[in-house]
């Protein structure tokens, strides 16, 4: 069950600016859940405004939101609307600001498109550029047969 | 979403996911099977090696169902282990196997002699060994030499203490499934981990007493058949979470003590069995243990008996600080009506101050009792938020009418608190 977070006992207010200058005003209790933030705030008690230089004001919106409004019911929708690049963006933005929860979602989320899926689907889908050689790559086949049995179709 | 749209901005055909820290590719790997995990080896040169850092390797059931088809598994399936184990490379925090019901693969002591030691060596902190065969053999003696655990759970087993065991001093979780424990070994078990905060025994044989001293303990969750003859938990100072799970109806003063402080109290029998709460929870473990209760879940609670509900309305009344309760009451009960005790029930005693959260799930055909312990809830419940009335409709007895006079009757229902919400569900 989410805590009513919007019943927060403190009311102060912070200002995160995104790494492209977009200023989120938050409540101190949203942003502490992000314990970067938390870490700028336990050095700096007075600070106002927190930069956040590795996060575009697109992603900390959807990171802010996420932390807002987490549940269940909510973590099982929140995956489907983003894409690929998106979810990577979004699970390196949970990296930096460290929201465990956030960052778990967004890996069972990543996961989930890629499991049993085969190495060319994979590939496209995170635009790796195969450079074994056709001997390497028949090589590892060989070497890891028992990995390559019952793969999805593309 | 086009995954193979070639068109769009620059920004969409970069490869973001090979230049990511190796903790973030390591936080989506453990969310593959052991397949997908190694055959990201062949993704690019990049990618050859990174699967043997990953630092869990889990062999789960979907795993072993390849092999089903196969007469003796057993060889195919130890040496892709072992072959995995030997190409690892790097510290492997949690190592799993889950061997599925029948499936034709014994875990060996030939096998865990050679696995168990590499994963030492590997500082190996959590460990799973989940061997659901129907066989039962001893779990080998080297496994306890495992000294760096810190989580551990095991399945499957006959449970001997090696003589020379000197226990798992980090051991802070310790789950047990299915286990079959020789004379004294839990309590020896047990009593080789000093730091043990969590602990759970579910379906074990030979499982008759739990009187064991475990002054770290806070989560302890047990799972016990008939044959369960007493559990004492006095000891226990520091546990705050309980869960008792009767699998077979329980014994009549099986509980013989609670600790003081708990928190969290979780209590029920699976298969319909059930017998009255007050012989499963006494007044006198009642006054003396839930002084301090926040959170009660109730199983099994036969509504349409007037002494059972009054006796769980007593109950509350003795956990003042009570924010969350959970009764449920599924299976078919018998159908006698039970004479109403609404009047019984004092609305007047505003007893539930810190009562928040109250989730009721039952059986159709008990509602109308239920309606009386709802309507007690409301009318003494000064601080509570939200109140879920979730029915499992049995379609013979109900029709849209029906449910129509319970929501109004809900809502007609006197309320001690303004801000209170009543869902009803079904």
């Amino acid at each position: 069950m989410a805590e009513e977070k919007s019943q927060a006992s403190s009311s102060k207010m912070l200002t995160l600016k995104a790494s492209d200058g977009v200023l989120f005003e938050v409540e101190l209790n949203i942003a502490k859940e992000m314990k970067t933030v938390q870490a700028y705030i336990d050095d700096c008690e007075d600070i106002e405004t927190i930069p956040i230089p590795n996060v575009l004001g697109k992603h900390l919106a959807i990171v802010i939101e996420y932390i807002k409004k987490t549940n269940e019911e909510y973590d099982a929708e929140f995956e489907k609307q983003w894409n690929m690049d998106d979810l990577q963006l979004l699970l390196l933005a949970a990296n930096y600001l460290n929201i465990s929860g956030l960052q778990e979602c967004l890996c069972k989320a990543i996961a989930k498109r890629i499991e049993n899926k085969s190495p060319e689907y994979v590939r496209k889908v995170f635009n790796i550029e195969n450079d074994h050689s056709p001997e390497e790559e028949a090589k590892l086949r060989k070497e890891y047969k028992w990995a390559f049995e019952g793969v999805d179709k593309d | 979403m086009s995954l193979f749209n070639k068109k769009g901005n620059q920004d969409d055909q970069i490869d973001r996911i090979s230049d990511l820290p190796s903790n973030v590719i390591d936080g989506v790997l453990e969310h593959l099977n052991i397949r997908d995990v190694v055959r990201t080896s062949i993704l690019s040169t990049k990618w050859r090696y990174m699967w043997t850092s990953a630092p869990r390797l889990e062999f789960h059931p979907n795993f072993f169902h390849t092999y089903e088809y196969i007469h003796y598994p057993s060889p195919v399936v130890s040496k892709i282990i072992t072959d995995v184990l030997m190409r690892h490379n790097g510290p492997i925090n949690k190592f799993l196997l889950f061997i599925p019901t029948y499936f034709n693969f014994k875990l060996t002591v030939k096998l865990l002699d050679m696995w168990i030691p590499l994963l030492s060596r590997r500082g190996v902190k959590h460990l799973e060994l989940l061997n659901l065969e129907t066989a039962l053999s001893h779990l080998p003696y080297i496994v306890f030499s495992c000294k760096e655990l810190t989580k551990f759970k095991f399945g499957g087993f006959n449970l001997s203490i090696p003589p020379n065991f000197s226990g798992f001093k980090r051991l802070l979780n310790l789950k047990l499934q299915r286990v079959t424990f020789e004379s004294g070994a839990l309590e020896s078990l047990i009593s080789g981990c000093p730091l043990l905060e969590e602990l759970s025994i579910e379906y074990c044989h030979r499982f008759e007493y739990f009187h064991i001293s475990t002054p770290t303990l806070k989560v302890l969750s047990l799972g016990f058949d008939k044959n369960m003859k007493s559990i004492c938990l006095k000891k226990a100072q520091n546990l705050s979470d309980l869960t008792l799970m009767a699998n077979d109806g329980w014994v009549p003063g099986l509980i013989k003590s609670l600790p003081k402080n708990i928190q969290r109290f979780s209590i029920g029998s699976s298969f319909n069995k059930k017998i009255p709460y007050a012989d499963i929870i006494p007044p006198t473990l009642v006054k003396s243990s839930f002084n301090s209760i926040k959170y009660l879940k109730l199983r099994a609670v036969k509504f349409n008996e007037r002494g059972e509900l009054l006796y769980i309305v007593s109950v509350l009344k003795s956990a003042p600080h009570l924010v969350e309760l959970v009764v449920e009451s599924y299976g078919h009960l018998d159908i006698t009506q039970g004479s109403d005790c609404s009047e019984e029930l004092d609305c007047s005693s505003r007893c539930l101050n810190q009562l928040k959260t109250v989730n009721i799930n039952i059986y159709a055909t008990s509602h109308q009792h239920a309606m009386s312990f709802i309507q007690f809830i409301l009318a003494n419940s000064t601080s509570l938020k939200t109140l879920t009335f979730d029915v499992l409709l049995d379609s013979r007895e109900f029709d849209a009418p029906m449910l129509l006079s319970i929501s109004q009757h809900l809502l007609l229902m006197k309320r001690a608190s303004q801000s209170a919400q009543v869902k009803f569900i079904h």
